[in-house]
Order: C-alpha cells, then sequence, then structure tokens
C-alpha cells in the first residue's frame, strides 16, 4: 500500500497522463498488449483492457488500476510513422465486488481514404474527390461485478463514431467540373456483456457478447451507409487452462470462426514469455498471424511488449475499396486491415494489489473488557472471527487483532486450515496494554480484525468491529473477576499493613506463633475497621467496585469494596483469602460477597481458634492440606473484628451448613490468588 | 524502482511520442483497367462560333481551338432507343488566326480560308460560305469565310459519300493565297459498334456501367460522355471524356463517376464512343499544326437514375 500523499502524487500524475493522451491521434491497434502477444484473452482478462476484451475480467482489479499503452504500426506499403499513444485508462474496485473502468483510447481510431478513380481537370490536375472514414471509439465504460468468488459478470459500452466526408466530383454543363463535399456522421453505445467462471486452480472460462445492445443516437444516411462499421452481434468464448504455475496455455473462438491460441510462460518472479497465433475471421488464410510477447513486472507496475505478424497481407497491404466494403469493419482493434504491430503497454496497480484468498464474514465479540481483568484475554479469546476460503484451493489462515493505543501490537492466531469455499471460526485474544488501566469510564473503540493467508506477505482481508472497554471500577459482577481488583502490592496498601503491624507489634509479643497469620489479621481488620466505614455503592449498583487504595483513601465502600481492600491488605502480608459469593435462589436481587481467611491453623488444633466448630471453616489450603478458614463479614466493620467474624461466622453456617449452599450452587468460595 | 518513478517514466515516454499523426488507410481506387484518363471538359462556351457537334465532329470544343485546321472524315451511327441513324460526315476547314472575329470585344471565332477546290478522295468538298453561327443565337449571321463540308447548313448530307472502316482518305486541295496545293492521308479506323448497353436503356448511378463495344479500336479511342437534351439551342454538352487503352473492347465506368455526371436533361446522357485515327501534320503556307482524323463514332442514349 501507498501512502496517502503518494497516492495523490500518483493520482495527479495519471491525470496528467489522460490529458497528454488527447493531444495525439492514431490508427489501428489491438487492445490489450498482453492478450496480443497471447491472442486469446478472453478467459484470462484481467486488466484495464478488459472493457473491450471481456468486461468480466474487470473484477480482477483489487484497487486502482491505472494502465496506458503505446504501439507502432508496420505496413508493408508504408513507411513506419513512429509509436503513437494508445489509450488511457483507470478502473476500481468498490464496496468489495464490484469494479467500475473507464478508458479514453485516441488510439482505437481508423480512417480511411476511398480511393476514386482520378478525374483530371482542363488543365490536367487530378481533382481530389476522396471520401474520408473516420471511425472512432474513443470512450469505453466498463462495468464489472463479482457474483461469487469463481464467477463475475461484466458489461461496457463502447462509445462508437462514425464519420464520413464524401468527396464528389459534379461534371456539369454550366460550370464544368467541381468538387461537393458532404459530412456525414453517426453514434452510438455498444453494449458487450461478459463472463468469466473460474470454477478451479486450473481453469478460467470466459464468454464476451459483443455489441448485444446498441443505443444509438444517430445513423449514416443511406447513400453512405456501405461505408458504416459493422455491428454484428458475435459470442466469443474462451478458455484457459494452468498446467503448472509456469504456464498457461489460452484459447480463443467466436461464431465468426475467427479466435486465437497462445501460451505464457513465467520465466521468473518478473518475466513472463508469450505466444500466440491468430485464426480464421475473414482472412484469406485460416493462420491469420502469429504473436509474441513479453511481460515485466515489478511490484505494482507492469510493462508488457508484444509483435503481431499477419500472415495474409492481402487486405493490410494497399487495400482496395472493394475489399473495404466486402469485408467492412467490425471491431476497430482488429480487423483485416489491421498491420503488423508493435506494442508495448505500462500500468500501475494502486492501493490493495494482492489476491484475496481468505475473507472474514463476521466478527464477534464474545465480551467486554474490563480493565482490571484486561490480562485475562491474552488467554481466554476475546471473539472470534469467521473466515472463508474464497481462493480454489485450500489456504492456512491465521487472524490478527488490534486495538490502536490499548495494544502495542496486534495479537495473531495460530493457522487454521480451510478448504476451498469452506469457512472456520477462528478465536482471537487480545493482550492490552497499560494504558487501560486508566480507563477512567466505559468506552467504545474500534477494532481491527485482519486474516491473511499462508502464502501471503500482507493481508487478505480486514473487517472492523466494535469493542466496549469498561472503566477502571467497573466490574461484570462475577466473584471470579473480582480478584482482579486484588493489589496486595499496592504501596498504599503495603504502607497500611506494614504500619497498622508495627503499632501492634508490643501486643503481639510473646502470642503463639501459630496463630500468628489469626492475630495479624485481627489487628489489620481492627485497624481497618477504625478508619473505614461501610457505604453503599455511590451508584447504588453491585457493578462497579473501588481499586483497595482508593477505598483507603475514601475511607470506605460498599461490600464488594471492603471484601477486595480486607483481602488485597491480607494478601500483602501473606494471607491467603476467598470470596464468598452468594447468590440466594429465592431473591436474585440478595446477592452478597463476604470474604474469609485461612489461619494456616491445622484442622486437628481448631480448637485454638474457636472451641465452637461454627465459627470457622475447615478446608484445604492451595497446597492441599485442611486449615482453619474464619469468615468475616466485611460490612460489619464498625462492630470490630469479633462482631464481623462472628457474623460471618453465622452467615456462613447458615447458607453452606444449612441451606447447602455450597452443594446446591448458589454459593461459590472464590479462592484469591493475585495475578492470576 | 518506487512507483512515483514508474510513473514518471510513463510521463517520458508519452513525451517521446509526442503527437505522431497516423496516415489514413488508403483503399485504391476501382478504375477499369483499361482507362487511360479521365478528364472534365470545360463548359461549352456558347458564344462560339459552333463548327459542328461533337457527337458529329468527334472533336471537344477545346479541340477545336487547338487546332485550327482540322481535315475530318467520320462514319456516325446515333442510336437514341427511340431511333436510329448514320451518315458520314467530311469537313475541312482552315481557320486564319490572323483574322479574328469578334463580337463585342471578345473573339468568337477565325475567318475560314479559302483553299481553292477540296476533295476526300474522289468526292468533291463542297465550298460553302461559312455561316457565322453560335450556340447562342444558332442563327446563321454574317459569313464567316470559307468551309469545306459534306453537309449542308442544316446538317444534312448533300452527296452520296459514305464512310468505309479501313479505308485510305486523301483531302486535297488546289490551293490560294498563301496557302499551296497539299494531299493529306489518314487511313479509317474499323467500325465500332456499341454492344452494351443497350441504346435508350436505364443504367443506375449507384453502379459501375460496362461499355462492351466490336471492332479494333484506333490510334485514339475515348469514350465522350454529353447530356443530352434534343430541345435545346446546345443538345449535346460534353462533360467527361474517359480515354481507353488500345486493344480493349470494354470498359467499366465506376459508378463514382456516373453520380458525379449532373445536368439538367433528366438524365438523359448521350455516350459517343470514339475510335479514331489521328494525325498531326503541317502543309505548306499554313503556319500551324492541322489535325487529320477519320473516326468511326457510335453515339449511344442513356438514361442514368
Amino acid at each position: 500500500m501507498f501512502p496517502t500523499r503518494q497516492r495523490f502524487f500518483i493520482f495527479r500524475r495519471a491525470v496528467v497522463l489522460l490529458h497528454l493522451a488527447t493531444f495525439s491521434v492514431f490508427g489501428q491497434h489491438l487492445t490489450s498488449v498482453r492478450g496480443s502477444g497471447l491472442g486469446a484473452y478472453t478467459a484470462l482478462s484481467d486488466d484495464i483492457a478488459s472493457i473491450d476484451w471481456n468486461p468480466a475480467g474487470l473484477v480482477s482489479v483489487r484497487d486502482w488500476d491505472v494502465n496506458t499503452s503505446l504501439y507502432s504500426a508496420f505496413r508493408r506499403d508504408v513507411s513506419s510513422k513512429g509509436i503513437s499513444l494508445y489509450a488511457a485508462g483507470s478502473a476500481k474496485r468498490f464496496l468489495d465486488f464490484h469494479v467500475v473502468a473507464g478508458s479514453y483510447a485516441p488510439g482505437m481510431s481508423l480512417e480511411f481514404a476511398v480511393g476514386k478513380p482520378a478525374v483530371l481537370d482542363s488543365t490536367s490536375t487530378t481533382i481530389d474527390q476522396q471520401d474520408h472514414i473516420t471511425y472512432r471509439e474513443s470512450y469505453a465504460l466498463g462495468y464489472g461485478y463479482q457474483m461469487t468468488p469463481t464467477v463475475g459478470l461484466g458489461l461496457s459500452a463502447r462509445y462508437r463514431e462514425q464519420m464520413v466526408t464524401s468527396r464528389q466530383i459534379v461534371l456539369n454543363e454550366f460550370s464544368g467540373a467541381r468538387i461537393r463535399t458532404d459530412d456525414y456522421s453517426a453514434s452510438a453505445w455498444n453494449i458487450d456483456i461478459g463472463l468469466l467462471w473460474k470454477p478451479n486452480a486450473e481453469w478460467s472460462l470466459g464468454a464476451v457478447a459483443k455489441n448485444l445492445f446498441r443505443l444509438t443516437e444517430s445513423e449514416l444516411p443511406e447513400g453512405v451507409l456501405s461505408y458504416g462499421l459493422r455491428n454484428v452481434k458475435t459470442l466469443r468464448v474462451g478458455a484457459a487452462y494452468h498446467p503448472s504455475k509456469l504456464a498457461k496455455v489460452a484459447l480463443d473462438f467466436d461464431t465468426k470462426a475467427m479466435g486465437g491460441f497462445g501460451s505464457e510462460w513465467t520465466l521468473s518472479d518478473r518475466w513472463q514469455l508469450r505466444q500466440g497465433v491468430w485464426f480464421g475471421g475473414r482472412s484469406a488464410k485460416f493462420f491469420a498471424g502469429l504473436s509474441a510477447g513479453l511481460g515485466f513486472s515489478y511490484g505494482p507496475a507492469k510493462i508488457n511488449v508484444s509483435y503481431v505478424r499477419f500472415l495474409d497481407q492481402s487486405s493490410r497491404t494497399n487495400p482496395t475499396l472493394t475489399q473495404f466494403l466486402e469485408k467492412g469493419v467490425q471491431d476497430l482493434g482488429y480487423n483485416v486491415f489491421t498491420p503488423d504491430q508493435l506494442s508495448i503497454s505500462a500500468s500501475i496497480a494502486l492501493g490493495r494489489t494482492k489476491d484475496t484468498w481468505a475473507k472474514i464474514e463476521y466478527v464477534q465479540i464474545l465480551s467486554e473488557v474490563y480493565p482490571s481483568s484486561y490480562q485475562v484475554h491474552a488467554f481466554r479469546p476475546l471473539g472470534k472471527a469467521r473466515v472463508r476460503n474464497v481462493s480454489t484451493k485450500p489456504i492456512e489462515a491465521r487472524v490478527s487483532f488490534f486495538v490502536e493505543q490499548y495494544m502495542d501490537n496486534p495479537t495473531e492466531t495460530r493457522s487454521y486450515y480451510i478448504e476451498p469455499n469452506g469457512e472456520v471460526d477462528v478465536p482471537f485474544t487480545a493482550i492490552f496494554n497499560e494504558a487501560i488501566r486508566f480507563v477512567p469510564s466505559m468506552v467504545l473503540r474500534a477494532a481491527d480484525v485482519f486474516v491473511k493467508s499462508s502464502p501471503a506477505a500482507d493481508y487478505d482481508d480486514k473487517s472492523q468491529t466494535r469493542l466496549i472497554i469498561r472503566g477502571r471500577n467497573d466490574w461484570d459482577g462475577d466473584a471470579l473477576s473480582l480478584r482482579y481488583f486484588i493489589t496486595p502490592e499496592d504501596p498504599d496498601i503495603m504502607r497500611f499493613t506494614r504500619n497498622a503491624l508495627s503499632q501492634q507489634k508490643d501486643s503481639a509479643a510473646g502470642g503463639s506463633r501459630q496463630l500468628e497469620k489469626f492475630r495479624s489479621a485481627k489487628t489489620l481488620f481492627n485497624e481497618f475497621a477504625s478508619r473505614l466505614t461501610y457505604v453503599n455503592d455511590p451508584k447504588a449498583t453491585k457493578d462497579r467496585v473501588q481499586f483497595p487504595s482508593e477505598t483507603l483513601a475514601l475511607r470506605g465502600g460498599d461490600c464488594d469494596d471492603m471484601t477486595v481492600c480486607f483481602s488485597s491488605l491480607l494478601a500483602s502480608i501473606g494471607v491467603s483469602t476467598a470470596f464468598v459469593d452468594v447468590l440466594p435462589p429465592q431473591r436474585p436481587d440478595g446477592g452478597h460477597i463476604y470474604m474469609m481467611f485461612d489461619t494456616e491453623v491445622p484442622a486437628k488444633q481448631a480448637t485454638v481458634i474457636s472451641e465452637n466448630p461454627k465459627r470457622y471453616v475447615v478446608r484445604k489450603n492451595e497446597r492441599g492440606e485442611e486449615t482453619v478458614w474464619i469468615p468475616v463479614e466485611t460490612t460489619a466493620i464498625t462492630e470490630g473484628f469479633t462482631r464481623a467474624w462472628e457474623q460471618g461466622a453465622k452467615e456462613y453456617f447458615d447458607e453452606v451448613e444449612v441451606g447447602l449452599g455450597l452443594v446446591r450452587g448458589w454459593v461459590r468460595l472464590v479462592d484469591v490468588l493475585p495475578g492470576r | 524502482m518506487r512507483s512515483s518513478n514508474f510513473v514518471l517514466m510513463l510521463l517520458t515516454l508519452f513525451w517521446i511520442t509526442g503527437c505522431q499523426e497516423k496516415l489514413p488507410v488508403e483503399l485504391a481506387p476501382e478504375q477499369s483497367p483499361a482507362v487511360l484518363e479521365m478528364k472534365s471538359i470545360p463548359a461549352i462556351d456558347p458564344a462560339l462560333i459552333v463548327e459542328a457537334s461533337v457527337d458529329t465532329s468527334g472533336i471537344t470544343q477545346a479541340e477545336e481551338r487547338t487546332y485550327p485546321a482540322t481535315f475530318l472524315v467520320n462514319g456516325v451511327k446515333t442510336d437514341l432507343g427511340y431511333s436510329r441513324s448514320t451518315f458520314s460526315y467530311s469537313r475541312m476547314l482552315l481557320n486564319d488566326r490572323k483574322a479574328p472575329i469578334s463580337d463585342y470585344g471578345k473573339v468568337i471565332g477565325y475567318l475560314g480560308l479559302d483553299v481553292g477546290n477540296a476533295k476526300v478522295n474522289s468526292v468533291n468538298l463542297p465550298k460553302t460560305s461559312r455561316p457565322l453561327r453560335t450556340y447562342e443565337s444558332f442563327v446563321p449571321g454574317w459569313n464567316a469565310g470559307a468551309s469545306y463540308m459534306l453537309v449542308d447548313q442544316n446538317d444534312q448530307p448533300i452527296s452520296d459519300f459514305t464512310y468505309a472502316a479501313g479505308q485510305q482518305y486523301k483531302f486535297r486541295a488546289d490551293g490560294k493565297g498563301k496557302v499551296a496545293s497539299f494531299e493529306l492521308s489518314v487511313q479509317s479506323p474499323e467500325e465500332i459498334t456499341v454492344v452494351e448497353p443497350r441504346a435508350g436503356s436505364v443504367a443506375f448511378r449507384d453502379e459501375d456501367l460496362k461499355i462492351r463495344w466490336n471492332g479494333s479500336i484506333g490510334s485514339t479511342f475515348r469514350v465522350l460522355i454529353s447530356s443530352f437534351d434534343p430541345q435545346s439551342n446546345i443538345p449535346v454538352k460534353p462533360l467527361l471524356e474517359v480515354k481507353v487503352m488500345e486493344g480493349t473492347n470494354s470498359l467499366v465506368l465506376p459508378s463514382s463517376v456516373l453520380k458525379g455526371l449532373r445536368s439538367g436533361s433528366a438524365g438523359r446522357y448521350l455516350f459517343s464512343v470514339i475510335s479514331s485515327n489521328r494525325i498531326q501534320t503541317r502543309i505548306p503556307g499554313y503556319s500551324e499544326d492541322v489535325l487529320v482524323q477519320a473516326s468511326s463514332i457510335h453515339n449511344v442514349l442513356l438514361w442514368l437514375k
């Protein structure tokens, strides 16, 4: 792809080319230099010249295509007049499946001087009474529609002008000889319809109905109608076979028994060699001509050269009026008067230029992104893209995902094998950067999803989707996600715990080491209780959670905030905690969360904590050892540790032991493992 | 190479090519191989003295002016479709360029010279006082000098002279004044008869017209196409002269030529097929070249649509 600025310059220069083209006058030409080298191009049309050969070929244009061509004719009866510009045109793909094209072809013209018997005036001077016939097809428009990945339809309209200047000697008995000049003109849009079908990687088939419709603006009068262009409806079909990556063979044949066959050989990444044989038509010999061509491509630029030599020169050298009237002219590009010629064309593809093998059918984002838990998306799919193989061969496709500002680099999935025309759902992850942690409130961001197939260096297709990024305090209501608000290494937390524990250092001295965790928790809780107050969520929802440092700074929070904050304080001194997530089935709105912590006192010695087994919970810690856990209702913080313990133990006993909440699934214990 | 450079290269190519202009494809003319040359004939000057019409004399007004002295012997057939006539014509005329006849300051002819008694072979060529007759007036006026003709003033034969093909004709005169006696000979060509198209038939301007004749042609062979209007002061007005190659017996007139023929004669054209043996020579006492011509002339009327 080109930077925008460069695109602009290229476009501007292309416009200049088109203007320059208007200042030249030309003769016959074979449209498409590549096609003339091959002799058969109906099934291989893939550039701006498709307008004339097979408009369905326009569907091969990827984005912008700018083309221009030059030629030199070699008639054997007159000397060559050098090189002339033939045409300049451009095509553009839009809305994925549509291509429009336009060309200005001053070289698409023919001029005949009709010889008449020489008549001398009374002074024996020859009186010029030549008729001049001029045909032009200067303007053409084309449209291509990609019906399916393998079928393209095309339509082209060529503006045909016919001008006849009739010079007639008038022998009058009174005034003698004089010349009368009459000018006639006619114009029409001739419509062609083409089809291109690539059933597999080896074959491509094309058909084009020429002059299928005609929108006539004006006709030549009866007297000079014999000088007019033929507008015969013709069906031309073509086939191309690709036996290997190195070769292509192509055949064209039409209802006028005219056609050609040729081959193209890939010599290297940049060079192609072509040769063709032209046959039939109105030629006096079955093999009408031979052609050869050379193609060179460098990145988006292509240069083609071809030379066509006609074996039948009967009407190409010193043609007569009889031959003209008998054979006529249907195709301005190739007809029985077309001389041998050398042609050169240069084209450049702008914008996206590569073949598309994989397409993104749609993208589904599976979840919103919570900054508190942004890391999970590095492992857990954030979304999935349905990818279709639109090529005729199997591909390996990979999907990339990128959100500007919140990701440093795109993530890329593994390769997925997709059969031709098959589709696969590819899950993708996202690695967000730290910036996402500071999103104050919910934002909507555009996210780019790319797919590229294995042989491609660039991506094949791109899709954009919407990604919801929640604010840093937003919570999805899942207790599992609450873990991501635990910040034991936060300096404010560390400072709080160190200060609290150092003040209680003396009172703790001499106590049982077995109860060290218990005492520390109790000290922290009481210190915590002395400074904080339980308050309701400011938005009266449970979807907002304060980070522990915020709770400390604000000196309060709701149950979620308090639970998270106290868990963080305990975690900072190495005490394991767990959330008790309660969602009573009879009262879905009565959801609640509190916590418990591990005293690390073995279950067998639980009596050192309490004689009453209802005051504690025995459960396995992360090392697999059964230890004593103390439930604490953090919302009862103002009533001190003992009361909070008592209330937590009661709630646990009622909900788990009596209500069988754990067994029935409406109570869940979520171990807090910071950083996981 | 950067793409922008590539486009610059294209620009350079355009500059190199510039405005090369291509010649049109010349389509060779469809001309009968028998035709040597076609030449338009200047319109008749109606003020000039009339010697004889081209269908009778076999020479045009321009030739009359080129050759002041003419010795003619012609076998003339005229087919109009509805009528056919034949007659033999002979004339001896020597104009004196030193004695122009003027009308309102314009030279309209010259006085004819009296060269004494004259004969063509053994037949006397009667000397007549040439009337001064123009296309405009067509009425005999004052005397324009002497001429020797086998037709009267109304172009009617005045003797039993009969033109014969392949015969030697001798013009003799006794001489008078500066002009000494002389004898000039010419061999008459074979008789020419047009066999295609039929007289009085219609030919179409959109189609080529083939003209075919019998008889070997003389040293000069031409077809004069004239508009034809018997009601006009100038019934026959030559328009086009087609010179034909020796040894041929047909020619094709292309339709483009036929389309160019325009007249007020309602589409009637006289095709005068003239086979001549011509001699250009001198006679003692006369300062200019003289034309001696024996012709077989077949006039055929065609209607061009």
